[in-house]
């Protein structure tokens, strides 16, 4: 008995369908360290990975630790870097930070740029890779 | 009185809409600006951003729902199976298998508890600097990650794995991260060390340098290519 | 018959996605991880099995919390039938005061949420633990978006000076609050 043609193209349905809902790009970028060039490549990687992932509908969230958060305060974060992290934002990239880092430093933090606050940064690392999220250092 | 922390031109629901990230980008816009130059009002905003946080993070670790992610199977049939089948015949065909799969039962590491090989969290943590101070926070950190999963009870299996300039600090010339090891060792049991052979041997050759390993670090082969295989095999990655 | 079948899968997948959300919202309503349990179960199996009642795709999500709410309006009316209302507490978890310590600030958190009137805790936790937009909160609880802003001010402004007061408070002096059924 020939086997249906319908019964062949039902594979390729499922799989263009699935292909149109791929999950998008998913990317955690950690930063843990405040050396000079921190912020610059940073916002430079970023930068660049929302621009190289455009058609995937890139999920980006930038995890400060430690020292790292200093970048987020009012005194360090000016000018050129200030409006790129800005534009950055409504890109939808998402700051977070742990919880006990966050109140160690919270009012020197600039309030334009609120960052999620997690009870232990990198078991939010481990949980956004088992989610999908690829990891990214500069 | 009139409190100077109140600004009667910028309501508070115009200050919830901005935290909630309501705002269209022009009225978001202005607040951005007036933030950088009013005090009161950037205080105003960061109090309501905490309390938004503190709220959200209050029901992080509740008890966990005991049910399955899918509440119901869904329903079956014969074009679904043979779907199922000729999709998986196809994967076979092209070699789909190159996707890592989270938990993973394969585990060929010969790290102690290699036994523990159901534990679904599996998290390696890559040394490779000789930046002390940065090698004692990330001990910090990882000891508040131990206790944060045992606090959940929810099982891990940590490896930190050592190559470059990390092999100089799991010595005993370097006491207080020698110290901490073997703290750490000692409380938990998920928790292992190793240091790459490959980089020993070529600061020896390079630089003169013997590198000696405290009990509680064993040795493997390449720390680069264990970082590589574990990620394929589905560990958790985070740079120390 | 296939289009259909796709529409099912797709929202079966993101309801399932969003099921955490769910339950963290139930939990909040409650304090108790099985009942928070039993009331997604139930709340998930009414929407799996009425989809074709959903109009609009994109407010799936406000649409389940719909009949999340509803499913635990139901319980408390039945609750109320059955058990001896002025001897119960709904308390915010087990035994808050044994569990509220100066430390604890979730639980004192969670504490103050509890003591919330229904409606500044359903916007609050709508908001805030089901990141739902001002738009989707008023399709859940079928109030204009004005009401929306107002109520959640309100509601914040009220959850402040609570975990204020708690924060000062000795613990022995945080009183257990009393859910009502409308």
């Amino acid at each position: 008995m020939k086997p249906s043609p319908c019964l062949w193209l039902l594979p390729l349905l499922l799989m263009i369908s699935n292909g149109l809902q791929a999950d998008p790009a998913r990317i955690v970028y950690h930063l843990h360290q405040l050396k000079p060039v921190t912020l610059k490549r940073a916002l430079n990687n970023i930068e660049n990975l929302y621009k190289g992932l455009d058609g995937e509908r890139p999920e980006i969230r930038m995890l400060l630790q430690g020292e790292s958060l200093e970048l987020l305060t009012r005194e360090r974060l000016k000018g050129a870097y200030r409006q790129r992290l800005a534009a950055l934002l409504q890109k939808g990239l998402v700051l977070e930070t742990g919880e006990a880092n966050y109140r160690r430093l919270h009012d020197r933090l600039d309030p334009a740029f609120p960052a999620r606050l997690n009870r232990n940064i990198l078991s939010r690392l481990v949980d956004l890779q088992k989610q999908g999220y690829q990891y990214v250092t500069p | 009185m009139h409190d100077p922390k109140d600004n009667p031109e910028v309501s508070d629901e115009l200050l919830n809409s901005f935290v909630d990230r309501q705002l269209t980008s022009e009225e978001r816009q202005e607040i951005l600006h007036r933030l950088k130059r009013d005090r009161a009002l950037s205080e105003r905003v960061c109090e309501l951003q905490h309390l938004k946080e503190m709220t959200r993070l209050a029901y992080d670790d509740i008890p966990p729902s005991r049910l399955p992610r899918r509440p119901i199977e869904e329903p079956g049939g014969w074009p679904r199976m043979i779907a199922a089948a000729l999709i998986f015949g196809l994967g076979l065909l092209f070699g789909m298998s190159g996707l890592p799969q989270w938990g993973s039962a394969e585990d060929r590491a010969a790290a102690p508890g290699a036994s523990r090989d159901r534990i679904s969290t599996k998290v390696l943590v890559h040394l490779s600097s000789a930046d002390r101070q940065s090698a004692l926070n990330t001990l910090g950190n990882l000891e508040q990650m131990l206790a944060d999963y045992r606090q959940r009870g929810e099982p891990v299996r940590v490896e930190v794995i050592a190559n470059g300039g990390g092999v100089k600090l799991l010595g005993p010339d370097t006491p207080a991260i020698a110290e901490r090891i073997a703290a750490l060792s000692a409380e938990y049991d998920n928790l292992s060390f190793a240091a790459c052979r490959n980089t020993i041997e070529q600061l020896q050759l390079t630089e003169g340098l013997h590198i000696r390993l405290i009990p509680q670090v064993r040795l493997i082969d390449s720390g680069v290519v264990e970082v590589i295989r574990r990620q394929k095999e589905g560990w958790a990655y985070i740079r120390g | 018959m296939f289009k259909n079948r796709f529409r099912h899968k797709k929202l079966t997948r993101e309801l399932c996605a969003n099921r955490h959300r769910f339950y963290k919202l139930a939990y909040s309503w409650t304090g108790d991880p099985m009942l928070a349990d039993d009331l997604v179960q139930e709340a998930m199996q009414k929407a799996l099995h009425s989809f074709d009642s959903l109009k609009d795709d994109s407010k799936l999500n406000a649409w389940t919390c719909r009949i999340l709410m509803n499913c635990h309006r139901d319980w408390l009316r039945r609750r109320k039938d059955t058990v001896d209302f002025d001897d119960y507490e709904f308390a915010a978890e087990g035994d808050p005061l044994a569990q509220v310590s100066a430390d604890d600030t979730s639980a004192m958190v969670r504490h103050c949420i509890a003591r919330l009137s229904d409606k500044h805790r359903d916007v609050i936790t709508l908001v805030d633990l089901m990141e739902f937009s001002y738009e989707e909160v008023s399709q859940a609880l079928e109030i204009p978006i004005g009401t929306v802003m107002s109520r959640l001010c309100r509601a914040r402004r009220q959850l402040k000076q609570l975990i204020a007061a708690a924060s000062a408070q000795e613990p022995a002096a945080r009183v257990t609050p009393l859910r009502s059924v409308n």
